[in-house]
């Protein structure tokens, strides 16, 4: 019989005895209950047995039916009310959640907070045999019945657990406000895109929606990728399935914005939308790709005009369920290949099948690529892809970028090092992506879930590589050898205090000069819990010698980008408008343009009740925006002091590092007036 | 636990799971107790081991595996140059070998994984397959291939799970088609030895598939 046979032969013939027990236990049984305040101490308990389980998280924690999920009631007791005592003090509950096993288990704590808010499923939610352990931290739980749950996620044999929680308060740190910025520091200014048009309204208030399509979607803009065309100075910004191409006015002060829907019309219903733009940074031609997935069919499709006439390419057939492409093109490595069309580029097209992550090269620009070469082998535990060994990675990926020595890197927030520990690293090829070697950053670690790192390379190879630590903190480093050995990673939100952040996006321009963004929020805490009560901000940090230091500055600081958690482990959740990453490119005169998803607008920016699980819409927008260097010394320093390139003889450019060295947590001093030495 | 979905789904969730238990310790049972089941396990097992090479015995050349014949009748131009690679295993011996043609687009990656003698207790290349290709089945009787779980994305971004690896039929003793929008890749089985074959240069998916069949054919013939 098979299991499908035996599983509905058990549902139909057991269920009905089953089920009225199963029932009136439910309803029977109270949950034992506890409670903790910060002067009772620990509280421990043990949990009844519980196994089967659903693998990937279905939610059957919110139900908690028996035999799968145990549950506990746990009163929080504060000293007053949260919303007076959070004032001023914070509080920290702290979950230690362990059982032992003789089978691959993995058990998850879940933390239900009285307002229905999910905490869990712990960390480091994985699979173990004999002794396991998930860790669950709550930042400022507020006070009132917490359900705690012991759920199993794979448990082959019924298996209880033991859990012992601790409570702790302490004054609330007082943050310093943020230093302001300083003259000659970078500056941006923001472009949010505009409406549809409706009834008569014309462009450029407004945006004309491509033919054919009803919307140009640009609240529908979740992982948005950018490009600029160093010779026209358009910008392209693509999310969803639209690609919207930006017209940059800079005869007048700040620049006028003019967008327009430009579509590729092999662009069709979209998943994990991608635009390359094969710019002259290292002396590409300006060639701008969009690749689009969807469940039926996939498309390549690239334009040589500024998206005024799109062609298809090879990358159109149906794609495997799984995928999570990235395309990315730049120099030959030595030794190029003898037959190359007059294409001077190599373009790469990167993605996962069920086993490995592959590269394949095209070598007439796109229009056909090489076989797909694995570049790591990865195996996938409780539906999560994991490294398989030292040297390997998960399986989704950042984008590939390709340095001026023809070295293609693919980042990757989860490789394993020598000793099997998992960290950020990158995939490096040396050889126009025939071998490749995977290569982590020593004191960096996974976080889990976490966003994609990115990868930036300047002039003269040196690789940057910004990521999110295990710490929830923005990160970065450098490597002058393709990866083989790192700089001292970098915490660039230490000027602000930030302490979780997402969507590490890093782009290089003269080889000392780096740019690294990423939305940062200085709460602490889960991220991805509903009652998260994060702001998050945009934040650009900028090396100007090789990463010795970083300044940073808060991009959208009368703006928040989102309000709330900023959900990254797939799925359908309130808090997923933003997807999965950012995007940044700089363009000929060395500015940066970051394009990002704005997931707080209209009211939600001065309404700090908004908030992204619980909406409203404005707490969980999506829009399409372009973050534009306007000030401060930009990614070649042959542009110092000319604003751009625009010669108006103002003097924005030649900023200084007023903020200091950012892993020292230096604010700005005497430094602040001289000119930083590339 | 990763990945959660709409609660509507609960429902159908509990129904299946409201009796994991039994299931599983049936299951349990077809392996240890003495049960019906015991003898399929058994037999299956004895296939398993009938098919299996003693891995120790050769070493593999997988820059051997096809010739520039074989490459040319597919690709139509001859094999130029080959590029071999080792590739971290965890406890398999991953190889692979890209033949290449004079025009790059048209050449030919072969992936082979074999067992480590010197890792026998690590996981092996028949029960990695197991586990790309069929851990779902005892699980849930779906084909919905494991990495999808990893990778779901909400309902509006269109994705679905009906692209998964196609089974192919007639290759090695069991084959799969991993679809890519830009080449594909060919999985096949055979004994304790997988191999994964992609070509480069060819726009349709149907004539990608039949190309990297017929290539799969004269590897596994030199397995």
């Amino acid at each position: 019989m098979k299991p499908q046979a035996v599983r509905l032969f058990l549902i139909f013939a057991i269920l009905p005895t089953i089920l009225p027990l199963v029932i009136s236990f439910a309803q029977i049984a109270a949950p034992p209950m506890s409670s903790i305040s910060s002067t009772s101490g620990a509280v421990s308990w043990d949990f009844a047995a519980v196994g089967g389980g659903t693998v990937t998280n279905v939610g059957i924690q919110d139900v908690c039916p028996p035999v799968m999920c145990d549950d506990h009631d746990l009163t929080i007791i504060l000293p007053s009310p949260a919303a007076a005592f959070y004032q001023t003090m914070t509080a920290k509950i702290t979950i230690k959640y362990t059982w032992t096993s003789t089978v691959p288990t993995d058990l998850d704590i879940f933390a239900i907070s009285p307002n229905a808010a999910d905490h869990g499923p712990g960390s480091p939610d994985d699979t173990s045999t004999g002794p396991g352990e998930e860790d669950l931290t709550l930042t400022d739980p507020i006070d009132g019945v917490w359900h705690i749950r012991s759920v199993a996620s794979l448990s082959p044999v019924p298996t209880s657990a033991h859990v012992v929680i601790t409570m702790t308060i302490a004054p609330r740190p007082t943050v310093a406000p943020p230093p302001p910025p300083a003259p000659g520091a970078p500056t941006f200014v923001n472009y949010p895109a505009p409406d549809d048009c409706a009834g008569t309204q014309q462009p450029p208030s407004c945006i004309q929606p491509s033919l054919g399509s009803t919307s140009a979607s640009t609240h529908g803009a979740g992982e948005p990728s950018i490009g600029v065309d160093w010779s026209t100075g358009r910008t392209f910004i693509e999310a969803g399935n639209h690609t919207l191409r930006v017209t940059f006015n800079d005869s007048v002060k700040p620049a006028t914005a003019f967008w327009e829907d430009k579509r590729s019309p092999f662009a069709r219903v979209s998943l994990d939308p991608i635009l390359f733009t094969d710019d002259g940074h290292f002396g590409g031609p300006n060639r701008t790709f969009s690749s689009q997935l969807n469940g039926v069919t996939s498309e390549l499709s690239f334009t040589d005009n500024d998206a005024d006439l799109w062609f298809p390419t090879q990358g159109s057939g149906q794609p495997a369920g799984v995928d999570h492409q990235t395309v990315g093109g730049g120099p030959y490595a030595a030794l190029a290949p003898a037959v190359r069309t007059s294409y001077p580029h190599a373009i790469y097209y990167c993605s996962q099948d069920i086993a490995t992550a592959f590269c394949s090269r095209s070598d007439d620009g796109g229009l056909t690529f090489g076989p797909g070469i694995p570049i790591y082998t990865f195996t996938t535990v409780n539906g999560v892809n994991l490294p398989i060994a030292p040297g390997t990675c998960g399986g989704l990926h950042g984008h590939v970028r390709v340095a001026p020595d023809g070295t293609v890197y693919v980042p990757n927030e989860k490789c394993q090092d020598a000793n099997g520990v998992s960290r950020p690293g990158v995939a490096v090829s040396p050889d126009n992506g025939l071998t490749w070697t995977v290569h982590t950053v020593p004191d960096g670690k996974s976080v889990s879930p976490g966003s994609d790192p990115s990868v930036g390379i300047g002039s003269k190879n040196t690789i940057y590589l910004g990521y999110v630590d295990g710490d929830g903190h923005a990160k970065i480093a450098v490597s002058y050898d393709r990866g083989l050995h790192w700089s001292k990673s970098k915490d660039a939100g230490t000027p602000f205090g930030i302490q979780n952040a997402e969507f590490a996006e890093v782009i290089a321009g003269d080889d000392a000069r780096a740019a690294f963004a990423f939305l940062g929020t200085t709460n602490s805490g889960d991220t991805q819990s509903a009652d998260f009560l994060g702001v998050w901000h945009l934040y650009v940090s900028f090396t100007y010698n090789t990463g010795r230091t970083w300044t940073t500055v808060d991009a959208t600081m009368s703006d928040p980008v989102q309000r709330g958690c900023i959900w990254n482990q797939g799925g359908s959740n309130p808090c997923r408008n933003l997807l999965d990453f950012n995007d940044i490119t700089v363009d000929k005169f060395g500015r940066v343009l970051v394009g990002y998803a704005d997931g707080c607008t209209g009211s939600c920016v001065n309404d700090p009740t908004q908030n992204a699980s619980g909406g409203p819409v404005s707490a969980q927008d999506a829009l399409a925006s372009i973050l534009r260097q306007v000030g401060g010394r930009g990614l070649f320093a042959a542009f110092d002091g000319t604003q751009f390139g625009t010669k108006s003889g103002d003097n924005e450019g030649g900023g200084k590092l007023c903020y200091g060295d950012a892993a020292s947590g230096v604010s700005g001093g005497p430094e602040c007036n001289k000119h930083d030495p590339d | 636990m990763k990945n959660k979905i709409s609660l509507h789904n609960i429902v159908c969730v509990l129904l299946l799971f409201t009796i994991p238990l039994p299931a599983v310790q049936m299951q349990g049972s077809a392996i240890t107790g003495d049960t019906p089941w015991k003898s399929r396990a058994r037999n299956i097992s004895a296939s398993i081991t009938d098919s299996r090479s003693d891995p120790s015995s050769k070493k593999i050349d997988v820059c051997a595996l096809l010739t520039s014949a074989d490459v040319e009748s597919v690709q139509g131009e001859p094999v130029q140059g080959i590029t071999p690679n080792v590739l971290p295993g965890g406890g398999m011996t991953v190889t692979q070998c890209i033949f290449h043609t004079p025009t790059f687009a048209k050449s030919v990656s072969v992936y082979l994984a074999v067992p480590d003698p010197a890792h026998a207790q690590a996981i092996t290349p028949r029960s990695f397959w197991r586990k790309l290709f069929h851990s779902q089945d005892s699980r849930e009787g779906e084909k919905i291939p494991v990495a999808v779980k990893a990778h779901q994305r909400p309902e509006n971004k269109g994705e679905n799970e009906e692209h998964g690896p196609r089974r192919i039929h007639g290759l090695g003793e069991e084959a799969f088609w991993v679809r890519s929008p830009v080449m594909g890749a060919l999985y096949v089985l055979q004994g304790d030895t997988f191999l994964r074959i992609s070509i480069g240069g060819v726009h349709e998916e149907s004539l990608r598939l039949e190309k990297s069949k017929t290539l799969a054919r004269a590897v596994v013939k030199r397995l």
